[in-house]
């Protein structure tokens, strides 16, 4: 009955912690969403266009060189309009206003509220993007 | 010549050379002065006796001896240290000198030599104590008045002479002694005042000594702390650095832990809807709550280390009382669970604004509910709130088991749980008032507590009230600056 309910997004989560991606995979099937992961800033710009996520969960510690931070923001140079919800670890102050500032357009703590993070992906479900 | 014991503490190897008789030391000067002007006037008196030739020559010759003696024995006596020897030696080279003319039988001499006498007594009188003095004068009253007489066989004979003789030698002697006396009495004192002086300078000289030693010592005392505090604020550094570290990688297992067991627990359907039996319900919300408890304890530590690094900061702002302690009693009403507490409020309608930063501010409230909730079993746990001159006071009163007194100091610091032993299982990690009394201090805030330990606590939190005029300056367009996390993990 749920699976009507929700219509089904592609979500990339951009991860390298293998049990949180599949802690949001498990979540994820609350709305029969697909989820896609990349483990560093650098493989995702190089795959998006061709995994072409609907909204995009952004840790900031990754793999490689590029923080997620600064794949937000590469990915806005590029006009990517595609929602982006950054995960962070630190919840310190300052965080939430540094994840807007460079193109997040929300903002989650780790770890995951699960419940937060089903509202979110409610929220932008359907969403014209 | 009176001489006094040297002192006896010896604090310095010069004490002893110091302690010379001063007094002597003088004389002895003027001793060795006359000497040698009596010895050069005799060998004046020996080269006219040459000139002179004959009777008196030869008379004037054996005077200019005797004195030669006399000086010349002084001297020795003098150089061997035997001052009123040397002295005496000086006074009789004196007095043979002025008895040979009358021994020589010179006529002039009887008339001449009682009025030598005077003088010698007179140097004798300045050099020695006037007991000496009156030993000179007996014998010059001897060789005055008697040895003549004895030598001439006549005890009738006293001329003019002799008697003015005498009476000048009594007056010399008498003034001799009264001189001397005094310059006793003035080297005594001299003497005195100079060994004080020299006391004082070496208790001054100890003391300057220790003093130096002292300073030595608290200098490398001082060098040492210095070490000490450097080494204590990169212990301190490296703390932070450790819990923020700590904290940091406790997240990612909790993420799994809480978050795999709030969605078995409160989404069935991300499981095919397969509900899970009741038993493994209830232990996983053991595991789940657990799992947030560890959640919060992190949390406290992590705000504990940005309080070392200097980081913890607070956005104090203009803010309503009433919402802050409805937010924070609302999610305390959570925790009684079903425990037989009665949560009360018992605030005025009206209360003014406060300064605060009001996410600190609840979570100050949150831990002192949770605790007061945590540990009382029966009763209530009651919230109040009065103004306080420019504050307001928060007071949250529990029915609980109160908290002995001894602990009363300490239970502020960190990681202070009353019980250590066999703790309460209930207990924290003891860090959320220590944590709160550091949040109060940075919003210009206070907490205290009073407790009676069996019958419940009462702890205190006072808020500035906010005062346009003071407030409303520069703090407030910082903060549009500065970026503000509202949300809590």
């Amino acid at each position: 009955m749920y699976e009507d309910e929700y219509k089904s997004m592609k979500i990339l989560y951009v991860e390298d912690n293998q049990i949180n991606l599949m802690l949001v995979q498990r979540v994820a099937r609350m709305g029969n969403h697909e989820v896609v992961s990349r483990t560093s800033g650098e493989a995702t710009l190089a795959d998006f266009d061709e995994i072409a996520p609907e909204i995009v969960l952004m840790d900031i510690q990754l793999e490689g060189a590029m923080t997620g931070l600064e794949a937000v923001r590469a990915l806005r140079a590029r006009n990517i309009n595609v929602p982006v919800v950054a995960l962070t670890a630190y919840a310190m102050r300052g965080d939430r206003e540094k994840a807007i500032a460079a193109g997040c357009n929300e903002h989650l703590p780790k770890p995951i509220p699960v419940k937060m993070l089903l509202e979110i992906l409610d929220k932008y479900d359907g969403a014209v993007v | 010549m009176s001489k006094s014991p040297p002192p006896s503490n010896g604090a310095s190897p010069n004490e002893q050379s110091t302690n010379l008789d001063f007094a002597t030391e003088v004389q002895s000067d003027r001793l060795s002065l006359i000497w040698r002007v009596t010895f050069w006037i005799s060998l004046l008196l020996l080269w006219l006796a040459f000139v002179e030739g004959g009777t008196s020559g030869g008379v004037l010759a054996m005077v200019s001896l005797s004195l030669l003696a006399g000086s010349l024995f002084a001297n020795q006596l003098l150089r061997l240290g035997r001052f009123k020897m040397g002295v005496w030696a000086f006074a009789a080279g004196g007095t043979v000198a002025a008895c040979v003319p009358v021994v020589a039988r010179i006529p002039e001499a009887l008339e001449i030599t009682p009025l030598v006498f005077p003088l010698i007594i007179f140097l004798v009188g300045l050099l020695l104590p006037p007991a000496h003095t009156f030993g000179m004068l007996g014998i010059t009253l001897f060789l005055t008045l008697i040895a003549p007489s004895l030598a001439v066989g006549n005890f009738s004979f006293l001329g003019v002479h002799q008697i003015a003789g005498v009476m000048v030698s009594i007056v010399s002697a008498l003034l001799a002694a009264q001189v001397t006396g005094e310059l006793h009495q003035i080297t005594e004192w001299a003497l005195d005042n100079y060994k004080r002086e020299r006391r004082s300078t070496l208790d001054l000289f100890e003391k300057r000594q220790q003093l130096q030693k002292s300073l030595q010592r608290s200098q490398v005392l001082g060098e040492k702390l210095k070490d000490i505090n450097g080494q204590l604020e990169s212990a301190k550094h490296f703390r932070g650095q450790f819990l923020a570290n700590m904290s940091h990688e406790l997240r990612t297992p909790l993420n799994a832990i809480i978050g795999f067991s709030e969605t078995m627990l409160s989404y069935p359907m991300m499981y095919d809807d397969v509900a899970l039996p009741e038993a493994y319900q209830r232990d996983l919300e053991q595991i789940r709550d657990s799992g947030e408890q560890l959640l919060a304890v992190i949390n406290d530590i992590l705000d504990l280390s940005r309080v070392d690094a200097g980081k913890l900061e607070t956005d104090t702002a203009k803010a309503k009382l009433d919402p802050i302690i409805d937010s924070a009693m609302m999610t305390a009403a959570g925790l009684v669970g079903n425990k037989p507490i009665e949560l009360r409020r018992d605030t005025p309608n009206a209360m003014p604004d406060v300064f605060v930063d009001d996410t600190r501010l609840r979570q100050v409230l949150l831990n002192l509910l949770s605790n007061a909730i945590k540990f009382t079993d029966t009763g209530s746990v009651t919230v109040r709130a009065r103004e306080e001159d420019d504050a307001v006071c928060i007071s949250v009163t529990d029915t609980g088991k109160g908290i002995p007194e001894s602990k009363l100091e300490t239970i502020f610091d960190e990681f202070s749980q009353v019980e250590q032993k066999g703790r309460d299982p209930r207990a924290g990690a003891g860090l959320g008032l220590t944590i709160s009394r550091k949040l109060l201090s940075l919003m210009g805030g206070q907490i205290r507590v009073e407790s009676t330990h069996g019958e419940g606590s009462t702890f205190y939190v006072t808020v500035p009230i906010y005062q346009s005029g003071l407030h409303d300056s520069a703090l407030t367009k910082e903060r549009s600056q500065r970026p503000i996390v509202r949300g809590r993990i």
